[in-house]
């Protein structure tokens, strides 16, 4: 039996605004335990919610960036449950009338454009966190209140991989419109998923399985597809599935029973009566493209792999769009290539180093036009890369411009010639690659302002006449 | 009153600290107050200090006023009458507070209530009940009945209280003085221990409708603490248009009282869920009253019980402010009984349906987020929302000259 996996996800990132949702208390992590408390967020008798501008601004950016509407009027909910970490017993949350409703996010699943629909985005508080320490339990209220949001998606996901590219992608995005800083170690980005399974062909959806506490993207995609595996198994017995809720267990690899969908709290929800329905004024504040705009556009200059790459980050399209115009390929074959390979060396990334766009360009520029050769660029990079010096200098100091004087070349194919019989028999039998050798070998002796087609050129010449 | 103590004190013919230390030492009658605040003897005194350099201070600095117990007071017994938050010493003042105290009005001491507000006689404390001065067989009416009893036994010469369905206005019409219940965000919320977050207000007990119109000027305010708190008209001119409950009577009306309930049900049972038993005392210990309002709020929130009861309490309360607008677009002030009738006998009254009868009238400015005053002659008086100034300046005429 074919069957088809339906996967729908709900994910909450952290807001890395300066205070808390509903207090003044500053939004940071880790710190001493209940450092950042204070009346408001731990819920003492007679306290009252001062919504935070700045999370319902950031909340409106992830909106747009996600194409959805954004409600004119939005209201906040409370959902009742009691845990030692909710201290109001209820959560601030939202319900109907959510923020933002009903958009699209496109990403890329491997090399193929994927469409995923976005049921809501709306705004939360956190709660507190748990400490176990031998037989007691202590309650941690830093991290309570902290702004949240929840991106619900529709049930649009078909497989464990398209979950977790959407998942790098949602997280690439709120970097990019810098609301989060996505640190899933620290908290701040979490995801719960929902799998069910049908005949393939079936439009009806079945009843699903829900599992929290998936604490890495990979972790998702073992959850996911573990899940997978389970229902089809109890499928291909005859045996149905039940709607139930799980809690991943990453490193024993299986899910494990939380609790059934039918005795599952009933939240209560009711309108939150200490905030007024709130007037939305959606900014027009320009967003950066997507990384998914970003790398269709650059694939039409560019091969997928480099593609992908450069669209990845945004500060490293950006320059690269600043370098493009002297030639797509060779800018992007030096930013993936030496450059990145500087980033790596040094923890510096381009845009922060002192090779600038200006200087960048120039030095392709004298690629292209012969003045050096492509290791002459490489070296140039280098040096440009962690100094604060000048192209035009640094060439001059290394001495690397090609040097195209046909004698001092002839002496040097002369002695390569000399030294190489065999290469040269090889040739003379008819061997093409033995030139390519022996151009090598030129080069090597005079590697720095040498141009090797040059060489090549006189190369063929000398051999005729041997 | 007030002014003439605030005159007596500007003039030295007595001071703070004597007219403070003779309230305290009467506070242990009535079963009126649960905190004595020996402390408020310390503001009276500095008060005297600076009268006596000449420095000219607030019109009312130096007069004494007793705090209901569900109004947070910085380092001093917050209970609510509940034994769930006997030993909760709060660490921050309610905004109203911070205010008086920047006054310098001292705080003689938190005055007796029905537990969390929920009740309507002042039989409800967990602690103790509270005495009508006016008849001892009588309820002081609640919830707000220390306060009310405080002012008319002479404990205090004013009082704050709250009110979420009448309050402040019952027991100050059971107990023969005035009670003023502001427009709905007219007074700061935080800092009151919620009971039912979209129908509380502070409010003022005194003995005349002056007294109330100067402690609301210093308590009165948007306070961006409290996102429900609004600015009141400046705009004091009426004609006045009046009309009278019984010419207005609406099918209405009848459905006002069960809406009430039910939405204030629903916030208690809300607000209360806080008291677990990890910071403070648990719902285990709370009394027969909240426990069955508790229960009835969570049933009517329910996702079984919600369209049939909450969602169409709510409309039934959108439909109550449109009616409310209407009258009001036609005329000034409505002029209605506070109470349905006699005050009730102590231990007369079963709680349950028959005491929530007593809220009738009153609760509709709760539910319309009107203004309200009760005169000592237990005739209220309403405006339209934001119309305090106005509310007051007529019923200083009322109380002078009749309607």
């Amino acid at each position: 039996m074919v069957y088809e996996a339906v996967i729908g996800l709900e994910v909450h990132a952290e807001l890395n605004t300066k205070t808390k949702m509903y207090c003044a208390c500053k939004n940071a992590f880790g710190g001493e335990i209940n450092t950042r408390i204070c009346p408001v967020c731990t819920g003492l008798p007679g306290t009252l919610p001062q919504l935070n501008r700045e999370a319902l601004d950031k909340a409106i950016l992830a909106g747009r960036a996600m194409n959805c509407t954004i409600a004119t009027k939005t209201r906040q909910y409370r959902k009742h449950y009691r845990y030692p970490d909710l201290p109001k017993g209820y959560q601030i949350s939202q319900l109907s009338i959510p923020l933002c409703m009903d958009g699209h996010f496109d990403y890329f699943c491997g090399d193929t454009l994927k469409r995923a629909y976005i049921r809501q985005i709306h705004i939360e508080e956190d709660a507190g966190k748990l400490i176990h320490n031998g037989e007691s339990t202590y309650v941690d209220y830093n991290r309570c209140g902290v702004p949240l949001i929840e991106i619900v998606t529709d049930p649009c996901f078909h497989s464990s991989d398209e979950a977790y590219s959407f998942l790098e992608a949602v997280r690439t995005m709120l970097l990019d419109i810098g609301i989060s800083d996505c640190r899933m170690e620290e908290g701040s980005l979490r995801a719960d998923v929902n799998v069910s399974l049908r005949k393939a062909g079936e439009s009806k959806l079945s009843a699903r399985v829900e599992m929290k506490n998936l604490a890495t993207f990979n972790g998702a995609r073992r959850a996911i597809d573990f899940e997978i595996a389970r229902q089809r198994e109890l499928l291909d017995r005859g045996e149905t599935v039940v709607p139930i809720t799980m809690r991943w267990d990453d490193e024993a690899g299986k899910s494990i029973f939380m609790r059934d969908k039918e005795s599952a709290a009933d939240y209560r929800f009711m309108p939150e009566p200490d905030i007024p329905p709130l007037k939305i004024e959606c900014s027009s504040t320009p967003l950066p493209e997507s990384e998914a705009e970003r790398r269709c556009r650059l694939l039409r200059g560019l091969p997928s792999p480099q593609a992908k790459e450069i669209a990845k980050n945004l500060k490293l399209c950006e320059y690269f769009d600043s370098v493009s115009h002297i030639g797509e390929k060779v800018c992007a074959n030096f930013l993936l290539g030496t450059v990145a390979n500087l980033t790596n060396e040094t923890g510096i990334p381009v845009w922060e180093s002192y090779l600038t766009a200006n200087k960048f360009c120039a030095i392709i520029t004298k690629i292209n036009s012969g003045e050096i050769n492509t290791d002459g660029g490489k070296i140039l990079m280098e040096k440009l890369f962690t100094a604060d010096i000048g192209v035009e200098e640094t060439i001059d100091k290394l001495n690397l411009k090609v040097c195209r004087d046909r004698s001092d070349y002839l002496s040097v194919v002369h002695f390569v010639l000399v030294n190489n019989e065999k290469a040269v028999n090889d040739y003379k039998a008819g061997k093409g690659n033995a030139i390519g050798f022996l151009v090598g070998q030129c080069m090597r002796s005079m590697s720095r302002g040498a141009d090797a087609n040059l060489f090549r050129e006189i190369l063929e010449e000398v051999l005729e006449c041997l | 009153m007030l002014t003439t103590l605030s005159k007596k004190l500007c003039n030295r013919e007595i001071s703070a600290y004597e007219l403070t230390k003779n309230y305290l030492e009467k506070a242990d009658k009535l079963g009126a107050y649960l905190f004595k605040n020996v402390a408020a003897l310390e503001t009276a005194k500095r008060v005297d200090e600076r009268l006596a350099k000449g420095e000219v201070l607030h019109p009312l600095a130096g007069i004494p006023i007793a705090v209901k117990d569900n109004i947070v007071t910085k380092d001093i017994p917050t209970t609510c009458a509940s034994r769930t938050l006997e030993n909760y010493i709060p660490p921050y003042d309610a905004t109203v507070i911070t205010k008086l105290k920047a006054a310098g009005l001292p705080i003689l001491g938190k005055t007796n209530m029905d537990e969390f507000g929920m009740g309507s006689t002042g039989e409800n404390s967990a602690f103790y009940p509270t005495k009508n001065p006016r008849d001892n067989t009588c309820v002081p009416g609640g919830s707000s009945s220390g306060s009310a009893a405080a002012v008319a036994g002479g404990l205090a010469p004013v009082a704050l209280g709250s009110d979420t369905g009448g309050s402040c206005r019952l027991p100050a019409a059971f107990c023969g003085i005035v009670g003023f219940k502001p427009s709905y965000g007219a007074v700061s919320r935080y800092g009151l221990i919620a009971f039912a977050s979209s129908l509380d207000q502070i409010g003022i007990l005194s003995k005349t409708v002056s007294d109330a119109g100067l402690i609301f000027d210093v308590i009165s305010g948007r306070d961006p603490r409290d996102m429900t708190s609004i600015d009141i008209s400046e705009n004091t001119e009426y004609t006045p248009k009046i009309k009278r409950f019984e010419d207005i009577e609406d099918a209405l009306f009848d459905l006002a009282l069960p809406a009430y309930y039910i939405i204030s049900s629903a916030e208690a049972s809300s607000n209360l869920a806080r008291y677990d038993g990890v910071y403070y005392g648990s719902d285990g210990l709370f009394g027969d009253e909240v426990r069955r309002r508790i229960e009835l709020g969570n049933f009517v929130l329910s996702a079984e019980n919600i369209g049939e009861y909450y969602n169409k309490a709510s409309s039934v309360r959108a439909a109550l402010c449109r009616k409310m607008d209407e009258l009001f677009a036609n005329c000034d002030f409505i002029v209605m009984p506070t109470a349905p009738d006699e005050i009730p006998k102590l231990c007369q009254l079963a709680n349950g349906s028959e005491m929530y009868e007593k809220d009738r009238f009153t609760m509709l400015a709760n539910l319309a987020y009107l203004p309200a005053i009760t005169l000592p002659s237990g005739v209220t008086i309403m405006a339209q929302r934001g119309r305090d100034k106005a509310l007051l300046s007529y019923a200083r005429e009322v109380e002078a000259n009749g309607i």
